[in-house]
């Protein structure tokens, strides 16, 4: 299995993820900022450092709409990246 | 090299390929008149008569042929030269050889039995030495004293391996023999010869050093991981109306997540479904079909179906907008046609060697679309591949997937005698691994597998399915249906603590190499499901027939899942040595 840190990271995620389209990235309530805040924090103690830029970007309320869209569909694809590599090296 | 030797190791494969069959039958017949004696072979150049013809072989390669009988193309009068030429060892005392260099040549192979002889790096193929690490050294004159490939010519040939060339390589002693697959179906088939050199290669369009000689070689440096081609990645360009629709649906995605799945308005589901039809008459198949499924759940979301959640739709949006933004990258990091995707399957010649037919699955989407897989098991590689048939919703209502199944034949046997045996096929497969059943045909009888033949099988240990899918899940054209069909070997006598849901019933147990699994097994059907509660409450054991009896050797065939999260085996069948003793 993989590491509890990580497996926890991932599992918050994905609750994070559900709950950012659930609200739409224009609204997200304040808990969740308050959640996608200590996630960030999480990714940067476990190195996965570029995720912190569009975690701020995400938070940033001068940031354009759209730009804000994309930038959780990058984080979606970072993080599919992440758990696929996880996985396959788990399952070596 | 001598002429001699030259001649000596052309094949008839090779002369085949640069001639036809009918020719070279008629140019054996020619030889066997030939005589030798009078021949003078030199250093410099052969000459000698056939058919009262005059032949002179001055380099090493067929451009240095020249017959009396005037014709440019490759006459029956050359080839019978060259065959009488190759036969001159099986006679050498007849044949009058004037140099000292030529007759060291011969004698060795007089001298040393066949059997014993180590291979001559000269005249044995060795696929090495055609191999490239800079896709330039096929333009440069390095391997052969004339010009070689255009510019041009070699360009052709990357962008056909960037497109999804196949190529293949069958080695022989004396030669290897490649087979390019185009994109478009073509296939052509390139003979290369033990020297290495461009100009002696001949390929079946009969043209030299064309552009499937270059995509052969091409291909089996970058196979070899010789060649890398990523700085030879040529920008292939989307059509203005892909490129606009792309913006298009990048635009509908943006405010579907910016206003979430709460503020979601049927109007926008309506937009999506135009977004659909548009994507398609734009050549963009791939994006429509990943658009059409996410707009599927999102309709179910709208409809507060108790199955459907936000977890369903973060996985399709993820790979639909992974494929948008692959899409929108200057250079493509895939062949253009693998990220629009094609309106219809394509399928690639395939040979496939001891293929064990398992299952058949029946599925029935909650559209209604219905259809079969029948998967067959690679025994030699560990792969997996199925025959495949379906319809879609409302599409031809007579159809039933049990019927269409029982009646479906490949190459005169019905598809349910095929199960646990053994065969060799010749086919079609597309890229997910589906093989086409109407061009597929049986190279032998299927003959029975033996159960204890299936369970020695080193593929079916989980450390090396795992290891296999290891590597294969970052693969981009993984394909979750096929990709992660497996095995599990139990052994012992495992005592189970079977725990029982409505849906399915799941226990962990430890394979033969020690690894704990949470297995699965979901209870099909309103029958079964009574069955098994009934079962569940007579016992308090088991769920179904993995539990039931436990005192034998099992196989169990199924689906590996895992994700971050979780990891299990879902069975769908179990198999004991009864079921193969019955066949």
């Amino acid at each position: 299995m993989l590491t509890d840190d990580l497996g926890d990271f991932f599992e918050q995620w994905q609750h994070l993820s559900s709950a950012i389209l659930e609200q739409g990235t224009n609204n997200l309530s304040p808990s969740t900022k308050t959640k996608l805040r200590a996630w960030q924090q999480h990714a940067l103690l476990l190195g996965f450092a570029p995720l912190v830029p569009l975690c701020d970007q995400l938070l940033n309320p001068q940031c354009n709409p759209h730009e804000r869209s994309e930038t959780f569909c990058q984080l979606l694809h970072y993080l599919e990246g992440l758990q696929k590599a996880s996985v396959s090296q788990w399952l070596e | 090299m001598p002429l001699l030797s030259w001649a000596q190791q052309l094949t008839d494969d090779y002369l085949i390929s640069w001639t036809n069959r009918g020719l070279l039958r008629r140019a054996k017949r020619f030889s066997e008149q030939a005589d030798t004696t009078q021949w003078q072979i030199t250093n410099e150049q052969i000459t000698g008569s056939i058919v009262e013809q005059q032949l002179c072989l001055s380099q090493a390669n067929l451009n240095g042929l020249s017959c009396s009988c005037g014709d440019l193309e490759p006459c029956s009068h050359k080839l019978a030269f060259l065959i009488a030429l190759r036969n001159a060892s099986a006679f050498p005392v007849a044949t009058q050889v004037t140099t000292q260099e030529v007759t060291q040549e011969v004698k060795p192979a007089e001298t040393t039995p066949q059997t014993t002889a180590a291979p001559d790096p000269v005249t044995s193929f060795i696929i090495n030495n055609w191999l490239i690490t800079d896709p330039q050294s096929l333009t440069n004159t390095l391997k052969t004293s004339a010009a070689a490939f255009s510019a041009s010519t070699v360009k052709r040939a990357i962008k056909d391996w960037h497109q999804g060339a196949q190529v293949e390589l069958k080695t022989h002693t004396k030669h290897g023999q490649v087979t390019c697959t185009l994109r478009n179906s073509k296939v052509f088939t390139i003979h290369l010869p033990a020297i290495a050199s461009w100009q002696q290669a001949i390929c079946s369009c009969k043209a030299t050093c064309c552009v499937h000689q270059a995509l052969a070689i091409i291909g089996l440096s970058v196979k070899a991981g010789k060649l890398s081609l990523a700085t030879e990645q040529l920008a292939e360009k989307l059509q203005p109306n892909q490129t606009e629709q792309i913006a298009a649906l990048q635009f509908w995605l943006n405010q579907l997540i910016a206003h979430g799945l709460k503020n979601l308005l049927p109007s926008q589901l309506a937009q999506g479904q135009a977004l659909i039809t548009e994507l398609n008459q734009a050549d963009l198949p791939n994006l429509a079909a990943r658009l059409s499924n996410m707009l599927g759940t999102l309709a179910n979301i709208m409809r507060h179906c108790i199955d459907i959640n936000t977890a369903h739709v973060l996985t399709e949006l993820t790979y639909l907008s992974l494929y948008l933004r692959s899409l929108q990258q200057p250079v493509l990091p895939q062949a253009g046609y693998k990220l629009t995707g094609e309106h219809k399957r394509r399928y690639l010649p395939i040979q496939c060697q001891s293929l064990m037919a398992v299952m058949v699955e029946h599925w029935q989407a909650l559209n209604g679309a219905i259809g079969y897989r029948y998967y067959l098991y690679d025994l030699q590689q560990g792969d997996w591949y199925c025959f495949a048939d379906g319809r879609r919703p409302n599409m031809d209502r007579q159809w039933a997937s049990t019927y269409a199944f029982d009646n479906q034949k490949c190459d005169q046997h019905y598809l349910s005698d095929l199960q646990f045996k053994s065969f060799d096929l010749v086919s079609k497969v597309s890229r997910d691994r589906t093989l086409l059943c109407n061009s597929s045909q049986l190279l032998n009888a299927p003959e029975p597998v033996h159960w204890q033949q299936l369970w020695s099988n080193p593929q079916l240990s989980v450390n090396t399915q795992w290891q296999r899918l290891s590597q294969r899940t970052l693969q981009p054209d993984f394909s979750t249906t096929m990709g992660t069909l497996g095995w599990i070997k139990t052994t012992e006598q495992y005592h189970l603590k079977w725990q029982a849901y409505r849906a399915y019933g799941e226990t962990t147990v430890t394979s033969d190499c020690g690894q704990q699994i949470v297995i699965r097994q979901f209870v099909k059907g309103e029958v079964a499901r009574k069955e098994a509660n009934k079962q569940q409450s007579s016992n308090g054991l088991s769920a179904n027939s993995l539990a039931s009896a436990n005192q034998q050797q099992k196989l169990l065939f199924g689906r590996w899942f895992y994700d971050a999260n979780e990891r299990h085996f879902e069975v769908l069948q179990v198999l004991t040595e009864q079921d193969f003793s019955d066949r």
